[in-house]
């Protein structure tokens, strides 16, 4: 009886939320919970239950899953506002459960799930299939290290647990010799973006499990994540499903012997592809399905912000501070715009979860990718605008790129007189709506005098 | 012609102890040797390399994960007694984050206790939560030093202390000093490119190793790295 009442107090006040116009995504359960802590464990489940966590590409991935199942007319209850955390979770499923059976209205449960917190929302048992999309350096002064996630994310289930492993990434990798129950793997073959040695020391994950010598890669795609494969005990990557061919000019990959087509031309998006396609094979999807739901019924990722500045373009992208890769990828979208531009980096806060300023990350990226000749200008802000400064410079690049905005309000005319094409901005959020505004003012401001 | 002075720089443990930006500080000290117009070579040494301590002028290991610390203490217990003899012989030995754990008696971490090289007397005990956070240290006459600590263990230590602290965690909770240092063997919990955030203690260090090689150390602070050292102090310390 009382489940019920907490499940009906809990739309009571997503009711109210939704009238006052606030966030009603988060906020329910952190008071429903306060009545019986143990309320996830209580309601009636699916047959599914799949959970998506890593240090990236989670939100990618679950958007993506979600789109093919209902497009074949599966009833799914996800996270799509991304609030991967215990009440955004349990917000969610009192929702969308049924007063009267206390069982979840949908066919599958799928949730997008902080790798840091999985076993403060679920009871062990709970996640029929979990993906791991990657485990990387990411937040370490909440997250410590990548050891430390692996740990987190393996103790969070059993062996009831169905894994889907990203196998190109040699720690989550690991995990194969760790969970007796159901894995499967999946990976891209070498493509034309590979590279035989890393850009530089930061690699995670270098060394055998089994034998602790070192690993030997025929190729890495970026950061510890390729092919690899140990002389002495043999211990290697091993793929059952297998992305071929990716090609970001014609956004598409093969999988199984077909076309698939990547709705964004990074690499990240053929991990997220092949991830979800892996998925919903395994839950009994027809290829035919699947393959219909990515290339015809074409699914948008998130736009870029796009604004403009004159006649130029400014593209705006979110800088992931403390996890390398994941700022690497960004960086990546950058370089594969092949006309002029100009970027802007920077940051007053290096985290909006936590106080801490901490800075080696910055150390941690392959700042040495930005060495192109296309790029015109690269303009620092922020409070730690010389240390990016310092880093940029540290990475060989020409120091008569770099422009220090002491005052950000002078940017606008700082990027008229001193740089030339297409403007990515890619910061942090403290700066973003900064940013933002300042470009707009800009843009109606001329609107005015015409 | 003469033969052209070179400064050799080992990092030790690249791809093992190389979990918090470790890699600027070499870039650090390169950039640090080369404003001054002297070349520097840098050699990446880790499991099972020949490892020569002898030959270089400045050893530089980084932090890691609990488990790739302990094995490189595995690695590192046969060469003990060269690195002794390197200490002995003044030469710079840094160790920043958890790698100075290994120098000590011992380690005690995961509930199990740990014989580390036994070089000096301190030893680390793992924490029941890990200490993060920022710091700002003293350290001789210079300016404070800044920088950031994320780490398993508390050290026991009761001399030879590198830094005293100003701001944030010292070696453990009762002390009021952090690091260790014996002739120039200097080791700190600090990570987060000590080095790129100090220009002024990296430089410290060259001129010390120049003074010695009878090379003239040229004062240069007009750099990038020089001011966000001064925009830190001016937004967080002063």
């Amino acid at each position: 009886m009382k489940l019920r009442i907490i499940i009906l107090l809990n739309k009571l006040i997503t009711l109210v939320c939704r009238l006052l116009g606030r966030n009603a995504s988060v906020f329910p359960a952190s008071l429903v919970l306060k009545l019986d802590n143990n309320i996830l464990e209580k309601i009636k489940y699916p047959k599914y239950v799949i959970g998506i966590t890593g240090s990236s590409g989670k939100g990618s991935t679950t958007s993506l899953i979600a789109h093919i199942l209902k497009e074949n007319n599966y009833k799914v209850v996800w996270n799509k506002s991304g609030s991967n955390l215990l009440n955004g979770i349990a917000t969610l499923i009192l929702n969308n459960s049924s007063i009267l059976t206390t069982k979840i209205k949908a066919d599958i449960l799928l949730l997008e799930l902080d790798e840091s917190f999985i076993r403060e929302i679920f009871k062990k048992s709970t996640l029929t299939h979990l993906i791991v999309t990657n485990i990387t350096r990411d937040q370490p002064a909440r997250n410590s290290t990548p050891e430390s996630i692996f740990n987190k994310i393996l103790t969070s289930i059993t062996n009831d647990t169905h894994l889907i492993l990203n196998g190109d990434d040699s720690l989550v990798n690991q995990m194969t010799l760790k969970h007796k129950g159901k894995i499967t793997t999946y990976g891209l073959d070498k493509t034309i973006y590979s590279i035989n040695t890393p850009i530089s020391n930061n690699i995670d994950a270098a060394y055998c499990p089994v034998c602790n010598k070192k690993l030997n890669y025929s190729f890495y795609h970026y950061g510890h994540l390729g092919s690899y494969k140990c002389y002495n005990c043999n211990y290697q990557r091993k793929l059952d499903y297998k992305g071929k061919k990716v090609n970001l000019n014609f956004s598409e990959i093969i999988i199984d012997n077909n076309k698939v087509h990547l709705n964004t031309n990074v690499l990240f998006a053929a991990y997220y592809t092949l991830a979800a396609y892996t998925l919903c094979k395994i839950i009994g999807l027809k290829e035919e399905y699947i393959l219909k739901s990515l290339n015809e019924n074409i699914s948008k990722p998130k736009r870029m912000q796009n604004l403009k500045l004159d006649n130029r373009e400014v593209i705006m992208l979110e800088s992931k501070n403390e996890n390398n890769l994941s700022y690497l990828q960004s960086l990546n979208i950058i370089n594969q715009y092949e006309n002029n531009k100009t970027i802007i980096l920077g940051f007053n806060n290096v985290s909006r979860r936590y106080k801490y300023n901490d800075l080696s990350w910055l150390y941690d990226i392959d700042f040495n990718i930005l060495n192109t000749d296309n790029i015109d200008r690269i303009f620092c802000i922020g409070r730690f605008r010389f240390d990016i400064a310092a880093r940029l410079i540290n990475s060989g690049l020409n120091e008569n790129k770099i422009i220090l905005v002491n005052d950000i309000n002078n940017i606008i005319d700082m990027l008229k007189e001193n740089s030339t094409g297409t403007i990515f901005t890619m910061v942090c959020f403290d700066m973003t709506e900064i940013l933002k505004n300042l470009f707009l003012k800009e843009e109606n401001g001329e609107n005015d005098e015409n | 012609m003469v033969k052209m002075m070179k400064i050799k720089i080992a990092h030790l443990y690249y791809d093992l102890l190389n979990l918090y930006g470790e890699q600027g500080n070499i870039l650090a000290l390169t950039n640090a040797f080369n404003k001054q117009k002297i070349n520097v070579t840098v050699d990446l040494l880790s499991i099972e390399d020949n490892k020569k301590f002898n030959k270089y002028d400045i050893i530089y290991i980084g932090s890691g994960s609990e488990e790739n610390l302990l094995l490189a203490l595995n690695d590192l217990k046969k060469d003990t007694q060269e690195i002794k003899e390197y200490i002995k012989k003044d030469k710079y030995f840094i160790s920043t984050g958890n790698s100075k754990d290994l120098f000590g008696k011992f380690i005690q971490i995961n509930n199990s206790k740990y014989k580390a090289l036994n070089i000096f007397d301190y030893y680390s005990k793992q924490n029941p939560v890990r200490i993060v956070g920022e710091s700002i240290m003293g350290f001789k006459d210079l300016p404070p030093i800044v920088g950031f600590q994320n780490r398993a263990c508390v050290m026991q230590n009761n001399y030879n202390h590198l830094f005293s602290v100003i701001n944030g965690y010292a070696d453990n909770y009762k002390s009021s000093y952090e690091g260790y240092r014996e002739n120039n063997f200097l080791a700190t919990y600090l990570i987060g490119p000590l080095l790129i955030r100090n220009p002024h203690f990296t430089d410290y260090i060259v001129k010390d190793i120049l003074i010695k090689k009878k090379i003239k150390f040229k004062e240069i602070t007009d750099t990038y790295e020089y001011k966000a050292y001064q925009e830190y102090i001016n937004n967080f310390y002063e």
